[in-house]
């Protein structure tokens, strides 16, 4: 039985590296980096709490956060101020992505889709 | 299990507890208490722990570097000079004979000789006593059997901050433990240890700098886990 992506990934396994966390697998091959690609990604289809935001990350990415990674993720968008909370009517607490967010996330996508259309050019998969 | 994960949640920093704590006690109740959890839960506390302290931690790091190794420079330069004699025993160690005049040799009346008649204490006249100089010297000797290449030898080390007047000590020192001694010994050579002729054996900057920067980090740490504290009471 082929294991889903999700399934392979250890969430304890990553790595602090320049203030950004780095996601391995078992067998220590980067899947990924930066999770907050994946928050601003995810709050870019509408208003979510954590929870929310762990379910829609694990259906589009395949990638389930743990709970100390997303709140690492949540603390720095808020920082850096592509994130803010809005008024929550429980305990969880629900954000939404800022102008600035938006911003940052078609740039990191423009970046993104000019390195995936060159690697897949030069493949000749495209 | 959920015990363990309260208590990591309870390692976060402070100001990142008052943010978030309640909304993520929130999250974590939608989620099932297992290991996975209680790992992530531990490892994002650590990795805030981290980027709260690194600052300061840094800051204080270089700082203990940066004094460290300036009060170094504090310290007067000392040589190793070493003045090696082929021995004929073929144990490691010393026998009687040689013990007796290692501790003969190797003493305050015979170290003033050796001062007096070298000339070595009227350098330090106006300075220090003469039984002072004595007892710095006394410090400064080593004596001790070392074998290279199958061959024993008996080395008398003597770190000083002037390399000829380490040299000559060594060699005096070494003389006279030859005069002292009634077993088999062949005659003396001398040779500085392998680097030890132009570099100082001491201070070691490199080593206090290192230390420096190890204690200023720790301390660096107190501070921080200190500020949280105070600003937890307050």
């Amino acid at each position: 039985m082929e294991e889903a992506p999700g399934e392979s990934l250890a969430p304890f396994l990553f790595v602090l590296d320049g203030g950004f966390i780095t996601f391995y697998d078992t067998t220590w091959n980067v899947i990924m980096t930066d999770p907050t690609l994946l928050v601003l990604s995810s709050l870019a289809g509408g208003n979510k709490h954590g929870y929310a935001m762990m379910e829609d990350i694990e259906q589009f990415a395949g990638v389930r956060l743990g709970p100390g990674t997303l709140y690492g993720a949540i603390a720095r968008l808020e920082k850096e101020g592509w994130i803010r909370p809005v008024k929550a009517t429980e305990r969880r607490q629900p954000y939404t992505l800022t102008a600035a967010g938006r911003r940052h996330l078609e740039a990191q996508l423009a970046s993104m889709s000019a390195i995936l259309g060159t690697a897949a050019s030069r493949l000749g998969t495209v | 299990m959920k015990r363990l994960i309260r208590w990591a949640v309870g390692l976060y920093p402070p100001a990142w507890r008052r943010r978030y704590q309640e909304e993520f006690e929130a999250l974590l109740e939608d989620l099932p208490a297992n290991p996975q959890v209680f790992w992530n839960t531990l490892a994002g506390a650590l990795a805030m722990q981290f980027l709260s302290l690194g600052k300061p931690v840094a800051i204080c790091a270089l700082l203990g570097a940066v004094l460290a190794g300036g009060a170094s420079f504090g310290f007067k330069d000392e040589y190793l000079a070493s003045a090696m004699m082929e021995l004929a025993t073929p144990t490691g160690t010393m026998n009687e004979g040689l013990r007796t005049a290692v501790q003969e040799t190797v003493s305050r009346r015979k170290i003033s000789e050796i001062l007096q008649r070298e000339g070595f204490y009227r350098q330090k006249a106006g300075t220090k006593p003469q039984e002072e100089v004595v007892d710095q010297i006394l410090r400064q000797v080593r004596v001790s059997v070392k074998r290279f290449s199958g061959q024993n030898y008996l080395a008398v080390e003597v770190q000083n901050e002037h390399i000829n007047r380490g040299k000559g000590l060594a060699l005096d020192i070494a003389v006279s433990i030859r005069e002292a001694y009634k077993g088999e010994m062949k005659p003396v050579r001398i040779y500085l240890q392998p680097g030890s002729t132009d570099r100082p054996v001491f201070p070691n900057r490199r080593n206090i700098a290192f230390s420096g920067f190890a204690v200023g980090g720790l301390a660096g740490i107190g501070l921080g886990l200190m500020q949280q504290r105070r600003q937890q009471l307050l």
